[in-house]
């Protein structure tokens, strides 16, 4: 499926910025099934510096700066996505607590890759109250798969999508205390969940098809960038599940980064000067299907 | 004399005693090993000289020798900074007068063993950011590394040019029972006390100057050249001549001093984060004159502070930017940022199994036996063996220090293990290394024996070029810090105890050295061509402007208070030839002149001592809670107490006390730019304050010897800047803010006093106190005779151009200290500064002395006087804001952006736009 992704993100000042100083995730990432065709990055008043990388998880990055005085900044980033459709689930995959117990001692370079994702991170902290929502959904020798998709009903369930509640930086806990959030919450309560429990679970951030095709309906953060969790499946990959919408990650879903968790993959931050005051934000986003692209 | 049964073999000294050498009234503890006396309680060779030097002082002269160091370390303005709930203060550096000696023999020895260390520890950093061979081979646990929040990702592909990446690290030893020397500590992202090391060892070469001469003292000036030429070797490529600048959190950070006692000694210039900005991946100092290139940046801020684009995004320390400069290889920033993760107790527990594989080599300085919590096997040797072991927290949960488990009672045991339960991986178990002891100077002046760990510094390069040192060069003494109790297992780094200086003897005299670099080297250049000078950060101008104001400032209060002073002693009853009345109308006029705007640069919260100005008159203080705060609103409150409380009410602003604070807070803040005569003089005002603070007098009489050895601090001050100053920024700025003062200050003051008209011998005795605060007195009298008059006063105060103290002369000096500053925008070419100057002075000449002294008979007002100088003062204020907006404004910083307001998400910035469906 191909997918043509405007991400349009406009500051607005009080006072005139001297300077700004950027970094953002905002380039789709290639992976097995998602190739990324065509990506743009337009920044208004034009950048002084710009420089491109790719990150430690091998995320795209763009730093920039933009000499001031400037009182809006407009971020749009204009993306062609090819996405293929997902494997098929394993059938037989190994147990929750096999993965675990192959996650601690496996020094495969692929193991240890995903090693990474078992331990806390900055906006993921575990605790045992994070580890006792988990349990119920993994009991010994449950398959992974089956366990993981458990725990996507329940979050799916038990918490109300309620954006006014939480903010880019509500701790774990006190979503699981007061049983509401966002997609981002959703994706670190579960992230948070995983490696209680010493699995490996990271936070992928992307977008999900604005307008689905007549008759399907219509999935919450479809007009905003959108985020959700993977887990680690040994011998087979990383399996992207959305507890947000309770769905198994499939080719409406455009992946833009991942990480350990929000923090890594910010799709944009920074540092202004001046600018003091108040400002305001402004996120649009649009992803809409297209026709097939030459690559 | 000593019962040390135990100690085993001596590494180095062989445990060789002198013969019938012996340290009176000194003995080490049963079964500790001492540094000074063997195993049979006679003085070990190495020590002999010492241990005779320390023998003929006596209790009365170590006594002595320990006060003379602490009088040259606190003229050194030596102190390091302690933080307690959330309140810095200084705390002045401690030495002790005798010396660690270390022979020559067992020095090299430590030095190759602390070279082997560092250079194992640079490998180790090496891999971790690149191929993390350890981890993939199972020799370091992957959660260690990965799990751990000082291993930083973003850091992954930043690099120093050079093959070596830590420059300068620290190696905490200590000699055990057995006699060889272990680590217990490695510091690698900011290592702090080289400072310290040679400020204490200036000030132990003069205070025992023979035995200093007579030891063979190994010198520490190589190591400092060895600094400056492995700086030209990070050095991005390309760069010939770098500059180097010293990045320091700001003067609450702890070691402070340190951080400008180098940057002067080294010669570069010191910086805090917001004086450095990011263009275009280069790093530029923010000068006067503009922005100036800056191409190594050796940090003192901590990894996760130095940048908050790509770092702790809450961080004002850093420089926005800089990780991504640094990437790039545009700056060398060193120690790389992101080195913390090799100062993590667990991982250098690991460094012996890891030597043999990554050096070739066995480890020769080990470190105590180590196990970490987060491995399973760690943490069941932890919980089970928890009496025997020091643990301590990593990572995370800082604020604790290390427990040894043999003091804790049963209940903490038990505490202890269910803390540790909780979160396994913050936790470290190791083996007790007890250090050996050192002659230490006790507060009735007798030797006791004291634990001591040496902190050894090493900088990459190899300087003796044979090979040996792999590739690092190790300063030949160290830091030495001594525990305060006799039986002390821990040393706390945090300023109890006290330090030493560490001298390795050698058998050769040392040969002189300094830290220029050897000339051979030097001529990359045409020499003709001058040294750039360092460039003046503006934050640094602003403090120096304060500075100058401040002193001011304090110097009118006292003069005006002894003026007072002077007045309170005369037998003037009430009534009797308007003494009263005189005294009322300079006490009203102390505080108009008090009205001090304190505001001493922007942006900086917290640096100004005291709370704001309290709009109540200022009665009240005095320390007393008396009740007698309706006195607010009547004259009569006695004039003792109303002076006092100008003299020592800290919160209200342009009080003596406040000023004072505010010249000692400016001056620790450019402490890099002041001589070390200067440092002296602050340390006396802040000597005077501190007893003027903590016991403050009751009675005006009681104050008087304190301001009088004030005054002539600050007289002394002043005449230093004036006479030994070269006339650089700097010393425009210093001078300037000390013109703008004494303009406005004696604008004020002549206004409060000679407005209203009075009776022919109150204003007789107004004018003489005017004339003598303004030191204007005796060329009055020269001039005019006996006979008063208030035209003849104002003429001298105001007009003459020739009177040092007179408005016009500091107008004149500031006209010409505007041209001399850098020019700002060269579009303008009369800048607001010099037009405000101008303005102010033609509003003086338009007028005159008579009709300024001309009295309204309507009113009984000299309206003239009161209109001209109101306008004066409002000009001269117009340009303090201007100077600060031209020269001293510095951005603010703030987070981007932290909430998408359309999904009506609320709360504090967090960084950036959120994920929010």
């Amino acid at each position: 499926m191909n997918f043509r992704i405007v991400h349009r993100t406009a500051y607005k000042y009080d006072t005139p910025v001297t300077r700004c100083r950027n970094e953002a995730h905002l380039r789709p990432r290639e992976t097995q099934r998602q190739h990324c065709v065509s990506s743009e990055l337009v920044v208004d008043p034009s950048p002084t510096s710009w420089s491109e990388r790719t990150d430690f998880f091998g995320n795209p990055v763009v730093s920039f700066a933009v000499d001031g005085p400037f009182r809006e900044l407009t971020v749009t980033s204009t993306s062609s996505v090819s996405v293929a459709a997902r494997r098929s689930l394993p059938t037989d995959g190994p147990t929750w607590d096999g993965a675990r117990d192959q996650l601690a001692n496996d020094l495969t370079p692929e193991l240890l890759a995903a090693r990474e994702f078992c331990f806390d991170s900055p906006l993921v902290t575990t605790s045992s109250a994070i580890r006792a929502y988990a349990e119920p959904s993994f009991p010994g020798g449950r398959p992974l798969i089956h366990a993981v998709a458990d725990l996507t009903e329940r979050i799916f369930q038990d918490f109300v999508y309620d954006p006014g509640f939480t903010t880019v930086t509500t701790p774990v806990e006190e979503v699981l205390g007061y049983r509401r959030g966002v997609c981002q919450d959703f994706a670190h309560l579960a992230v948070g969940c995983l490696r209680s429990l010493g699995l490996a679970a990271r936070y992928v951030s992307g977008y999900l098809e604005t307008s689905p095709p007549p008759g399907q309906e219509r999935l919450i953060g479809a007009d905003a960038s959108h985020a959700w969790p993977s887990v680690f499946v040994p011998r087979w990959g990383w399996l992207d599940v959305d507890p947000t919408n309770n769905k198994i990650v499939g080719p409406t879903y455009v992946t833009t980064a991942w990480g350990r968790d929000y923090s890594d993959v910010s799709p944009l931050k920074g540092i202004v000067f001046g600018g003091g005051g108040s400002h305001t934000l402004d996120v649009a986003v649009d992803v809409t299907r297209s026709a097939p692209l030459e690559a | 004399m000593t019962t040390a049964t135990s100690a085993g073999p001596h590494a180095g000294g062989e445990g060789e005693t002198a013969d019938g050498a012996e340290m009176p009234e000194y003995s080490a503890i049963p079964g500790r090993l001492d540094e000074s006396l063997g195993p049979d309680g006679r003085v070990r060779t190495r020590w002999k000289q010492v241990a005779a030097e320390m023998a003929g002082l006596g209790p009365g002269g170590l006594l002595a020798r320990r006060a003379e160091l602490a009088r040259l370390l606190r003229n050194d303005g030596a102190t390091y900074n302690v933080t307690r709930d959330g309140r810095s203060s200084r705390r002045p550096w401690s030495l002790d007068p005798c010396p660690l000696v270390l022979d020559d023999t067992e020095w090299s020895a430590l030095e190759r063993a602390v070279a082997q260390r560092v250079a194992l520890l640079d490998l180790v950093l090496a891999d971790l950011y690149g191929r993390r061979r350890l981890v993939a081979e199972g020799l370091v646990p992957a959660e260690l590394v990965l799990g751990s929040p000082s291993f930083l990702r973003a850091c992954a592909d930043t690099a120093t040019p050079d093959a070596r990446h830590l420059f300068l690290t620290a190696v905490d030893v200590v000699r055990d029972r057995q006699g060889a020397f272990r680590s217990i500590g490695d510091w690698a992202q900011a290592p702090s006390g080289l400072g310290y090391a040679l400020v204490n060892r200036k000030a132990l070469s003069r205070v025992l100057p023979s035995l200093h001469r007579a030891s063979g003292v190994e010198r520490l000036a190589g190591f400092f050249r060895s600094i400056r030429a492995g700086v030209a070797r990070v050095a991005p490529e390309g760069v010939d001549d770098p500059r180097v600048v010293i990045l320091t959190p700001g003067p609450l950070s702890e070691t402070y001093f340190e951080h400008a006692y180098l940057a002067s000694y080294l010669g570069y210039a010191l910086v805090e984060g917001r004086d450095l900005v990011v263009n275009n991946n280069r790093v530029w100092l923010r000068s006067l004159a503009g922005l100036d290139p800056v191409d190594v940046v050796i940090r003192r801020v901590d990894d996760q502070w130095c940048d908050p684009v790509e770092l702790r995004a809450d961080s004002l320390l850093g420089v926005p930017g800089l990780l991504e400069a640094a990437r790039r290889g545009r700056v060398a920033v060193v120690n790389p940022i992101g080195s913390a993760i090799i100062e993590h107790p667990a991982l250098t527990g690991l460094l012996g199994r890891v030597a043999p594989i990554m050096l070739g080599e066995e480890l020769a300085l080990r470190g105590p036996e180590t196990w970490w919590c987060g491995h399973p096997r760690g943490l069941s040797h932890v919980l089970a063996s928890l009496e025997e072991l020091v643990v301590f927290p990593v990572g995370a949960s800082t604020g604790l220090w290390p427990v040894v488990g043999s003091n804790l009672s049963a209940d903490a045991l038990a505490g202890l293990r269910d803390r540790i339960r909780s979160r396994p991986a913050d936790w470290v178990g190791q083996e007790v290394v007890e250090p050996s002891t050192v002659p230490t100077v006790s507060d009735n002046g007798t030797l006791e024996p004291r634990p001591a760990v040496i902190r050894t510094f090493s900088v990459a390069g190899d300087a003796a070029g044979d090979g040996a040192s792999h590739g690092f060069t190790v300063l030949p003494g160290g830091l030495t810090r001594v525990g305060v109790a006799t039986d002390a297992g821990i040393i706390s780094s945090r300023g109890e105890g006290t330090s030493k200086d560490t001298w390795v003897a050698s058998a050769e005299p040392a040969l002189q050295q300094s830290t220029w670099l050897p000339s051979a080297r030097a001529p990359k250049r045409p020499a003709v061509i001058p040294e750039l000078p360092t460039p003046l950060p503006g934050r640094v101008a602003a403090q120096l402007f304060m500075l100058g104001r401040s002193a001011e400032h304090a110097e009118l209060v006292i003069r005006l208070i002894r003026t007072v002073l002077t007045r309170l002693d005369q037998p003037l009853g009430m009534g009797v030839d308007g003494g009263a009345e005189s005294l009322q109308v300079l006490l009203s006029a102390l505080r108009t002149v008090s009205g001090f705007d304190a505001v001493s640069e922007p942006d900086d919260p917290g640096f100004r001592p005291g709370g704001p100005a309290l709009p109540t008159p200022p009665v009240q203080s005095a320390g007393r809670g008396d009740g007698t705060r309706a006195a607010d609103h009547e004259p009569e409150v006695p004039t003792d107490r109303r002076a006092l409380a100008l003299l020592l009410d800290a919160g209200v602003d342009g009080s003596l006390v406040s000023s004072l604070g505010l010249v000692v807070d400016a001056a620790y803040s450019v402490r890099e730019q002041l001589s070390s005569d200067t440092w002296q003089l602050i340390g006396d005002v802040e000597e005077e304050l501190a007893r003027l603070r903590h016991r403050p007098p009751t009675q005006l009489v009681g104050v008087q010897s304190s301001l009088q050895r004030l005054l002539q601090a600050l007289l002394a001050l002043s005449g230093l800047s004036a006479e030994n100053m070269e006339r650089d920024s700097a010393w425009l700025f210093l001078d300037g803010g000390r013109r703008l003062d004494r303009a406005q200050s004696l604008v004020r003051l002549v206004r409060a006093v000679l407005v209203r008209k009075r009776a022919g011998v109150v204003e007789d005795l107004l004018l003489e106190s005017l004339l003598k605060t303004s030191e204007s007195l005796i060329i009055f009298r020269r001039r005019s005779g006996p006979i008063m008059h208030v035209a003849g006063a104002v003429d001298l105060l105001v007009y003459d151009a020739a009177n040092p103290r007179s408005v016009i002369f500091q107008l004149d000096r500031l006209v010409d200290h505007l041209e001399d500053m850098p020019e700002q925008s060269s579009a303008q070419r009369l800048g607001n500064e010099e037009r405000l100057v101008l303005e102010t002075a033609t509003m003086l000449r338009l007028t005159d002395a008579g009709r300024l002294a001309a009295v309204d008979q309507d009113t009984g007002l000299r309206m003239e006087l009161d209109a001209v100088f109101g306008r004066v003062d409002g000009l001269l204020g117009e340009l303090l804001d201007s100077l600060r907006h031209t020269y001293f404004a510095h951005e603010r910083l703030s987070v981007l952006a932290g909430r998408n307001t359309e999904d009506g998400g609320s709360g504090e910035a967090g960084g950036g736009t959120g994920h929010r469906s």
